[in-house]
Formats: C-alpha cells, sequence, structure tokens
C-alpha cells in the first residue's frame, strides 16, 4: 500500500516516491528514470509504452501515438490501427497505458502494491483536462490522493533545501507546456505567490520550427510525406536540436525515402529562427512577477526546470531578463517528479516533513457573466475567485434580477481572464427560481468554492426563499461515471507488454527503426543480427542471452553512430 | 477578533513578523483540513501585511521610497507599469539598459556561490536527487556538455570551466566574461527613446509599416521587463486614440496593419488576457481593439456551419471550406487564397485558364449562383451581334460582337478566382443566416454551387437554347 508522485509528461513521464532519505525516482524495467510517453500497439496486439513504443514510431506509425498530453480534456480519439489489430483511444485512456506501466515499475522496485497517487499537472490545466488526467489515473486502477501543479512541485523538490527564506521563481519549460510560478518560502511554509503559464508552448515547438526549416532547407513537402517518413524528419530535428544545445552547429545525415539529407544547421540560425517563441515565454513571467506584486529584483532565484531548459538561449534569455544567472539542475527533465514524491509525503504526513506546509493558488479567474449598467448589450464577467487567490478559498457576490417580474435567473461559469464572456471558457450554468417581483428586488447570493485539487464548487442561494443550487463542475467532455466504469472493464482486458520482455522489445523495436532508416547493404546486415537475436530469445536453452543481448545492442549501437554521424 | 488576535500577536508593523505569526498557526490550521479556518488566517493575515505597510506607517516617518513603489504594486488592476512612480526617482531619462546592468553587477557576486565542488561531481548524477540534492549553479555551457550524451556526464571538464568563472567572478571588478550572457546590442533603449519610437511608428494609420513595427517590438523585448513594460504600456495608449479613427475597410481585403496588431497580440499576449488592456484604454476604445484581434484569431468552423471574418471583413477560409465547394482538394484557389491572405492585401487578381477558355460554361459549373445566368445572357447576345454583323453584312456590329466576347472570356480569366473565393465566402454568409437548412442541406447547397457539373451544364445549354429560340422567333416575327 504505497502511494507514489508520478510526473505525466508530453514527452516524458516518471514515477517517485518518498523514501525516509527524502524523494526518489523510480527506474523503469530499462533502468532508465525517464519513460517516453509513447504508446503503441505490438505485433502480437499488447500496449507496448516507453523507449520501445517510442523506437516504433518509425518504422509502425500508424500503431503508435506520442504527445497525446496535449489533447488531455478534449474528446479526440486516437486509432491505432493495421491490418491484423485495431483500437481507438481517447487521450485519457492513452494516458491510463503509461501510468500502468509506471505503476507496474513502482510496484517491482517497491515490493508492494500501488494503490495511490499524486500526479502533476500543467499549472494552467483548466478545470476539464485535470479532470481528464484524474480519469486516467482511474482507469489505470490508481487512486489519484491529489494534483499538484507541476512548478510548485518543482519548488516543493527545490525548496526544500533551501534553509534561508527566499522568494524565488520556477521556468518550467517542458515537452509541451510552460509554466511559471513564484514562491515565497519562509519558516517552512511554501507559498505560491502566482502561477502563470502558456498550454501549447514547449520544447516540441522548437523542434517543430526546426523541423519546417529542414523540410524547406531540402525542398520536401512536409504534408506529402508518409507517416513513418515524417516522423524520421522528427526524429532527426529532435536530434539537431538537442545537438545545438551542446554545439554550435550541428551537422547531420539522414535517410528519408529516396532522399539523402545533409548538411549542417547552426545554432545562431536556430536561435534566430525561434525568436517568437523565446519572446512569447516572457508573457507569462510578466503576468507571474506583476499577479505577485513583486518586482523583477525581488526574485532572488530562478529556478529552470524542465527538458528544454537546457536550450542555451532559454538561460541566456532568463538570464538577461532577472540580470542573474538561473540556477539549473544537472536533470531538469527529474525535478517535477521529484516534486511530486514530496508531497506524498506531506500528504502522508511524513515526519520527515512534519513541519512544511505548502499553499497553492487557483491559476484562473473564475467568475459569472453579468450585465452591468443595466444595459443589455453590456455583458461582463464578475470575477468571484480572482486568479491567483490562494487556495481552498469559498468567496461570494450577489447578483439582482433585471427585469420586472423575472422568475428565473441563469448563471453561466466562466473561466478565464478576459472582459467579455464569450473569449472565456465556458464551464457551464446553473438556475434558479426566484419569486415574481420588481426588477432589482429579488437576487441570489453565489458562492463559489475553489478546493486544493482545483474543483470548483457553486452553489446560489435565493435570497428571499433561501432555496439552494448547488453544482461540481462535470464538463461534457469529460467521462460519466459509467463510462469510467465500462472503459475501465475494457482497458483492463488490453494487455500490455511483459515487463520483463521489455528490453528486449526495446531492442527490436530500436533494430527494425535503423532497418527501415539504412540503405541495401546495411539493411542485410541489420537483418541478419535481428533474426540471430530473434532466435537466440526463443532457443530456452540459450544461457548467456544476457551476453547476447549486451552484443547486439552493441553493435546497433555502432551502426547508429555511423548513420547519425552527429558531429 | 480583530486580525492581530486571530495571528496570536501584538500589533505591529513588523512584516516579518506576521508572517511568522502566521507560519506557525498554519502549522496547526492545514489548508486541506480546515479550509474554512485556513481562510480565515489568511485573510487576517493579509489585511494585517496591509496595514503594515499602508496604515500603520501614517504614525510614523514614512520613507518616500518604499511608499512610491508599493503603492505602485500593490494595486493588481492598476496596469499602468509600475516602472513609471519610481522611475521618475531614478531619473527616467538617463536609465539605460547598460545602467541597469551595472547595477545589477554586484548582486551576481553576492549570490553567485559555486556549490559544485569535486566531490559532488564525481558522484553519479542520481544522487543528486536525494534530500540533499543541490541545484547547483552552473555556467550555461558546462551545464549543456553535462547533459548532451544522454549517459553518464562526463563533467570534469565542465566543473573546472564552472571553478574558473567562480573565482573570476569573485575577484574582478568588471562584469563576468560570460560570452553572450548579457550581451546586448540594445543599449541605447530609453524611456524617452520609447516614447519617440512608438509616437514614429503610430503616425498615421496609412503609413504602418510592418518591418519598422517587428524590429521595434523584438527590441524591447529583449530588454529588461521594465522597458518592456513600458513599451507595451505606450503601445496600447497610442493604439486606442488610433484605433477608432480606422474602422473598418472594405470586405475582402485584409490590411497588413491587422498583421501588426497580430503580432503584437503574440508578443504581449492580449487575447489572452485582456484585462490589461481593459485596464490601460476605455472600454470603448478597448472594445474595438479586441474586435480587431478577436475576429482573425477565432478557429474558423469547418463545412458551411459559419464563417468568420477578420476585422476588415475578410472571411476567413480554410481548406475544408474549399473542399466543400469544389468537391476535391484543389489547392489552386486555396493557394491563391492563402497567399492574397499572408500578403496582407486584397484579393487581386490572378489569371485562370479554364475560366479563360470556357468562361460562360465554366462560371455555370464554378458559381453556379445566378451569375452565370447574366453571363451566358450576355453571351448570347454577344453572339447575336455577331451574327447579325456577319450575315447583314456589318462591320462595326462584326466587331462589337467580337470585342464583347472576347472581353466576357478575359474578364473570367482574369477575375475567375477571385470570384470563387468571393462566391463562397458569400454563399458561406448566406447559408449561415438561413436558419431553415439543415446542415447537410447547407452542405449540399454549397456542393451545387460550388461544383454544378453536369446538371448545371444541361441547365445552361437548355436555358441558352431557350433564350435562343425565343430570340429566333422575335426576329423572325419582326422581320
Ligand atoms: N539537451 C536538450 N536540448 C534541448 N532540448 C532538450 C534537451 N533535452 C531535452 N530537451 C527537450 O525537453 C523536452 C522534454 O522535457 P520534459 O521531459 O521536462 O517535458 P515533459 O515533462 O515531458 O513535458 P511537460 O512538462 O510539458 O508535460 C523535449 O521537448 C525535449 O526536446
Amino acid at each position: 500500500m504505497a502511494i507514489v508522485g508520478i510526473d505525466l509528461g508530453t514527452t516524458n513521464s516518471l514515477v517517485s516516491y518518498w523514501s525516509d532519505d527524502g524523494p526518489k525516482l523510480i527506474p523503469n524495467a530499462l533502468k532508465s528514470f525517464l519513460t517516453p510517453s509513447v504508446v503503441g500497439v505490438d505485433d502480437q496486439g499488447d500496449i507496448l509504452i516507453g523507449e520501445a513504443a517510442k523506437e516504433r514510431l518509425i518504422t509502425h506509425p500508424h500503431l503508435t501515438i506520442g504527445d497525446f498530453k496535449r489533447t488531455m480534456g478534449s474528446e479526440a480519439l486516437v486509432k491505432l490501427a493495421d491490418g491484423a489489430h485495431s483500437y481507438q483511444f481517447r487521450p485519457e485512456e492513452l494516458s491510463a497505458f503509461v501510468l500502468r506501466s509506471l505503476k507496474a515499475d513502482a510496484e517491482q522496485h517497491l515490493g508492494e502494491d500501488v494503490t495511490g497517487a499524486i500526479i502533476s499537472v500543467p499549472a494552467y490545466f483548466n478545470d476539464i483536462q485535470r479532470k481528464a488526467t484524474i480519469d486516467a489515473g482511474k482507469l489505470a486502477g490508481l487512486k489519484v490522493d491529489s494534483l499538484i501543479n507541476e512548478p510548485t512541485a518543482a519548488a516543493l523538490a527545490y525548496g526544500l533545501n533551501e534553509v534561508d527564506e527566499s522568494q524565488f521563481l520556477i521556468f518550467d519549460l517542458g515537452g509541451g507546456t510552460f509554466d511559471v510560478s513564484i514562491l515565497d518560502k519562509y519558516d517552512n511554509v511554501m507559498e505560491v505567490r502566482a502561477t502563470a503559464g502558456d498550454n501549447f508552448l514547449g520544447g516540441n515547438d522548437f523542434r517543430d520550427l526546426l523541423l519546417e526549416t529542414l523540410g524547406s532547407d531540402h525542398k520536401m513537402d512536409l504534408e506529402e510525406l508518409s507517416a513513418s517518413d515524417k516522423n524520421k524528419l522528427i526524429r532527426l530535428a529532435e536530434l539537431v536540436k538537442k545537438d545545438l544545445s551542446a554545439r554550435e552547429e550541428a551537422t547531420y545525415s539522414a535517410q528519408i525515402s529516396d532522399v539523402k539529407l545533409e548538411g549542417s544547421f547552426s545554432r545562431d540560425r536556430f536561435e534566430e529562427l525561434t525568436s517568437s517563441l523565446r519572446r512569447r515565454l516572457r508573457v507569462p513571467m510578466e503576468r507571474a512577477i506583476n499577479d505577485a506584486t513583486l518586482r523583477p529584483e525581488n526574485i532572488d532565484n530562478v529556478v529552470m526546470v524542465g527538458g528544454a531548459s537546457r536550450m542555451p538561449m532559454i538561460r541566456r534569455m532568463v538570464g538577461r531578463l532577472f540580470q542573474k544567472l538561473p540556477l539549473s539542475h544537472l536533470n531538469p527533465d527529474e525535478i517535477v517528479a521529484l516534486g511530486a514524491a514530496v508531497q506524498t509525503g506531506l500528504k502522508t504526513r511524513n515526519a520527515a516533513l512534519e513541519d512544511v506546509v505548502m499553499t497553492d493558488v487557483c491559476p484562473y479567474t473564475l467568475g459569472t457573466s453579468a450585465v452591468v449598467d443595466d444595459n443589455y448589450d453590456n455583458l461582463v464577467i464578475v470575477p468571484i475567485i480572482e486568479r491567483n487567490a490562494v487556495v481552498p478559498i469559498s468567496e461570494s457576490q450577489q447578483f439582482f434580477t433585471i427585469r420586472d417580474k423575472q422568475t428565473q435567473i441563469n448563471l453561466d461559469i466562466y473561466q478565464g481572464e478576459n472582459m467579455r464572456p464569450e473569449d472565456n471558457i465556458l464551464l457551464g450554468d446553473l438556475k434558479v427560481e426566484v419569486p415574481a417581483a420588481p426588477a432589482g428586488k429579488e437576487g441570489v447570493d453565489v458562492r463559489f468554492t475553489y478546493d486544493i485539487n482545483g474543483a470548483l464548487e457553486v452553489e446560489v442561494k435565493a435570497l428571499s426563499t433561501e432555496k439552494i443550487v448547488r453544482k461540481i463542475f462535470k464538463n461534457q467532455a469529460n467521462l460519466s461515471d459509467e463510462e469510467l466504469e465500462k472503459r475501465f472493464k475494457a482497458l483492463s482486458g488490453i494487455k500490455l507488454h511483459p515487463r520483463e520482455h521489455a528490453e528486449n522489445a526495446v531492442l527490436i523495436a530500436k533494430a527494425e527503426r535503423i532497418y527501415a532508416e539504412s540503405l541495401k547493404a546495411q539493411r542485410d546486415y541489420v537483418r541478419s543480427l535481428i533474426l540471430d537475436f530473434e532466435q537466440a530469445i526463443t532457443d530456452q536453452s540459450n544461457r548467456d542471452l544476457d551476453k547476447v543481448r549486451e552484443q547486439f545492442s552493441q553493435s546497433l549501437t555502432e551502426l547508429e553512430n555511423s548513420m547519425f554521424d552527429m558531429d | 477578533m480583530d486580525v492581530w488576535e486571530r495571528l496570536g500577536i501584538e500589533k505591529t508593523d513588523d512584516e516579518r513578523a506576521i508572517k511568522r505569526a502566521y507560519a506557525k498557526k498554519l502549522k496547526t490550521i492545514r489548508p486541506d483540513e480546515d479550509p474554512k479556518h485556513f481562510q480565515t488566517l489568511r485573510e487576517a493575515r493579509d489585511e494585517a501585511i496591509y496595514l503594515a505597510k499602508y496604515d500603520f506607517d501614517y504614525d510614523y516617518d514614512w520613507d518616500d521610497e518604499e511608499e512610491a513603489s508599493d503603492s505602485s504594486s500593490h494595486n493588481e488592476e492598476n496596469l499602468s507599469p509600475t516602472v513609471e512612480p519610481s522611475l521618475e526617482e531614478q531619473g527616467a531619462e538617463n536609465l539605460t539598459l547598460e545602467r541597469a546592468l551595472d547595477d545589477a553587477e554586484p548582486r551576481i557576486e553576492d549570490s553567485y556561490v559555486l556549490t559544485l565542488d569535486e566531490e559532488d561531481v564525481k558522484r553519479d548524477p542520481i544522487i543528486s536527487q536525494s534530500t540533499n540534492s543541490k541545484l547547483t549553479e552552473l555556467k550555461e555551457e558546462d551545464a549543456l556538455s553535462e547533459v548532451t550524451s544522454e549517459g553518464a556526464p562526463s563533467n570534469i571538464r565542465g566543473t573546472s570551466n564552472v571553478k574558473e568563472v567562480g573565482t573570476k567572478l569573485g575577484e574582478s571588478e568588471t562584469p563576468p566574461n560570460l560570452p553572450g550572457f548579457y550581451e546586448t546590442d540594445i543599449d541605447d533603449v530609453t524611456y524617452e527613446h520609447i516614447d519617440d519610437e512608438v509616437e514614429n511608428l503610430m503616425g498615421p494609420w496609412s503609413l504602418w509599416d510592418t518591418a519598422e513595427w517587428k524590429k521595434f517590438v523584438n527590441r524591447v523585448r529583449e530588454c529588461s521587463f521594465d522597458i518592456s513594460n513600458y513599451a507595451e504600456y505606450e503601445i496600447l495608449s497610442a493604439l486606442g486614440d488610433n484605433l477608432t479613427e480606422a474602422k473598418i475597410e472594405s470586405s475582402f481585403k485584409r490590411d497588413a496593419r491587422l498583421n501588426i496588431l497580430y503580432y503584437l497580440d503574440e508578443e504581449y499576449g492580449w487575447t489572452q488576457n485582456d484585462r490589461r488592456i481593459y485596464a490601460v484604454l476605455p472600454s470603448d476604445q478597448s472594445d474595438v481593439l479586441m474586435d480587431y484581434l478577436r475576429h482573425g484569431e477565432i478557429g474558423v468552423s469547418h463545412g458551411s456551419g459559419e464563417t468568420y471574418y477578420d476585422a476588415f471583413g475578410f472571411p476567413l477560409l480554410t481548406a475544408e471550406h474549399f473542399k466543400d465547394y469544389l468537391g476535391k482538394n484543389d489547392s489552386v484557389y486555396e493557394k491563391y487564397y492563402q497567399k492574397s491572405y499572408s500578403d496582407g492585401r486584397e484579393l487581386r487578381p490572378s489569371w485562370c485558364w479554364p475560366g479563360f477558355i470556357f468562361s460562360p460554361l465554366w462560371l455555370a459549373h464554378r458559381c453556379n449562383d445566378g451569375l452565370e445566368a447574366l453571363a451566358g445572357m450576355f453571351y448570347l447576345m454577344a453572339l447575336i451581334v455577331l451574327h447579325y454583323g456577319l450575315t447583314t453584312p456589318s462591320v462595326i456590329a462584326s466587331i462589337l460582337g467580337i470585342l464583347m466576347i472576347v472581353s466576357i472570356h478575359v474578364l473570367v480569366g482574369v477575375y475567375g478566382r477571385k470570384l470563387v473565393v468571393t462566391t463562397l465566402a458569400n454563399t458561406l454568409q448566406d447559408l449561415q443566416n438561413d436558419e431553415k437548412l439543415s446542415q447537410d442541406e447547407k452542405l449540399k447547397k454549397l456542393a451545387s454551387i460550388g461544383r454544378g457539373g453536369f446538371k448545371a451544364l444541361f441547365d445552361f445549354i437548355v436555358g441558352m437554347a431557350g433564350i435562343g429560340l425565343i430570340a429566333t422567333l422575335i426576329y423572325r416575327l419582326l422581320i
């Protein structure tokens, strides 16, 4: 009976737990902490997750999918199908597979059942996306004890060791999302002062720009490429991007359909290409600082989190903005998971964390629409809970009828920062009956309660009759309980690829990818390697499988190095 | 119970003491277990801090400086940039980024403590995940040299560099030699400079220059928060005055200026959070600005459901719209549309061969909305005139007939593509306003206009023949 922390990322997911000496990451079957958030169907119709699936993006593009976190909270169905197998999944279900695999890793590592989890979500995830994440947990058979905002988690991991009081800013640029939080730490209180972000800005956008440019450099029409070739190009762009974090100039060479791509890309060009993305990073930072009623110079430290914060241009920009060197961890993509583990420790009241209290904020404004100045055209949002209010919070406001003999008051509940209702996200509506009376005589008291998990409850009370209508918001895009139950059953029927074979699966997937990427002479060689290896696996009597695997892996690495000659 | 009792302390103006008291109480009142109590406690703290800052101080001699910066930052909705008050103290004119950089330098020395020593380095990176994990301050390149090789970092080389920089930082007077780190080519940006520049750029609405705008915005956006905020404020207030004069112009014309507005929006995130705009501009001006920004931004829904127009009345069409209309992915029209749109110009003439060669038939096929009937009649008249000219014979009538025929071919050739796009947009709009039709019927209608096919041709020929017959009869009767 253990509770784990999970960072369910766009590109990578991690699982962690609180141990007697602090937060610890849990390795997966491949002994790596990062499990790529990629899901695929293998030749047997089982579900493959992580590295092996990632390798198969190129060889089996129609059976493999990544980046699905971006669609969380929508009803987008993903079809994974080829001749033999056909599945359709919602984003929650795809996430559930990743969670299931992480859960298995944790159970293996801890030697006990894992029943609960604290999952981190981008701070700027809205209500609908949060619910989808909780549903994903349920589908994976995990009780999601609570959600934690990613930058808050990072802050927990970082701030725990900061003895002094300080105010710091967490800059979290992951694969698909960008979050900023400002924290104030004093006397073992970790107080989130403000949070802002952009749900559609991350390392992958930098990659995509590079992708487009590579495509046009080599006169390729990206739209026309086959799914497999497109994934090859994406992989190439990703490699070049990462290489440019280390070097001034990345040289690449790759074979995509009949075209041989060769060339080099300079860091300067990449930085110039992405300047607009970089500037978009400023908006959330400015907003967070303003909301925290601080000035940039009051920020003692800037902590860089998320894999994409490794890019030198990002650090330089942050350094320039704050006029100080940002802090970075050796592994910026692991911090959020560590923080989630700290949160599990807090939640279970671990003795080591007895004294630590963390308070978070609601990252967006919640309100209802109302007419002001008795002018019907002048419909505006009336905020009830202002963004960056400390949660849990409960606030109320009164509204009155606008017409004579009005018998019903309709309340639309919105989330967002804009003045006009239509520009915000509509969460739902409520209706209350009131006795007929002259305009302005009857009214309602509207109370919004927002809890620490980001769930909103609205209670409307008619002033004269004291009649109460209450609603906890559950959005249409989310699954109903019955539906959830049904899908849980369906998913339980689908097998994950056996964990103990994970290593072999990755190697074979990788070999197949190299096969797809290579040319004739090399292909024969790769094929013979694969066949030999498969033979060794089926051959039960072979006691040296480990050694064979080792050799196979080495041959592949050598092959790959000769192909993707990156320097 | 007043706030001080709730916090369990004496009245004080020491913010630190208030926070300490709050922290102490918080250990007994957990937010997740007792939300009500927590909220009252928190409110008490906020009020206490407020009192400490503003009310309490009245009894004392207060520090001018503090007041200025506090009052400006206190009011969240007061979005005129917080730089203004403190700016005056510092002498706005002289404050260049260069100076800001100089000012910042000593702080770097203070806080730049290198915690990475030899031992830390030799450890496997996994160890740094224990509670004692240190977030190490690294010089950017070193951190990178460690992460790029996916496996175990070879960070010995990296560290020695860090150490070097560290010692350099500690000793040297001049700013650290971190290549590119604080390097800017924007040292000349001053507040005054911004005022001038914005005024220049804003000029008459007709003279907006995309390249100049981008250059300016890129430059200020690379500067410190203060400068960038100040520029935003200036731009917004100037926009407010400027916009109301220039309302929507003609339809089917998209203005390059709109691109500039979109660009500004992307930089400053106005549409995500328009309270910033409403705070700076009066609400009528804000509404106009948001109109400009929003209508181009909304996603275009597919399939004759709804069409959107940008602030200049240019319809926003997608590939799906074209597909519904033309029945296939005919990239010619779509590309033509996209190009006109991204050029920021109106739909310009663009040669259309099939339109030129088969004019009336092509019209019947592609723009089957009544226009082709007019064109057909005109064409018939031209034929009659030509016939008359040739049979009478009359040179003038012959030439006139030929001219009429050529002109219609040329016209359709020149405006064919534009015609397709306009017909599509107009039809979409008509259908959208039509409440009687179901979605399916709308799609059918759209298709019948965009690809009349054989039926259109048949109707067209029957119609022509009919009119021809009547014309011949009248002609016979008259003669
Ligand atoms: N050395 C590097 N240089 C540049 N980018 C890198 C480097 N290493 C990782 N990245 C980028 O970091 C991103 C992944 O970061 P991370 O694992 O923190 O994200 P995530 O947690 O999956 O996403 P999110 O937090 O948005 O859900 C990817 O876009 C990847 O390309």
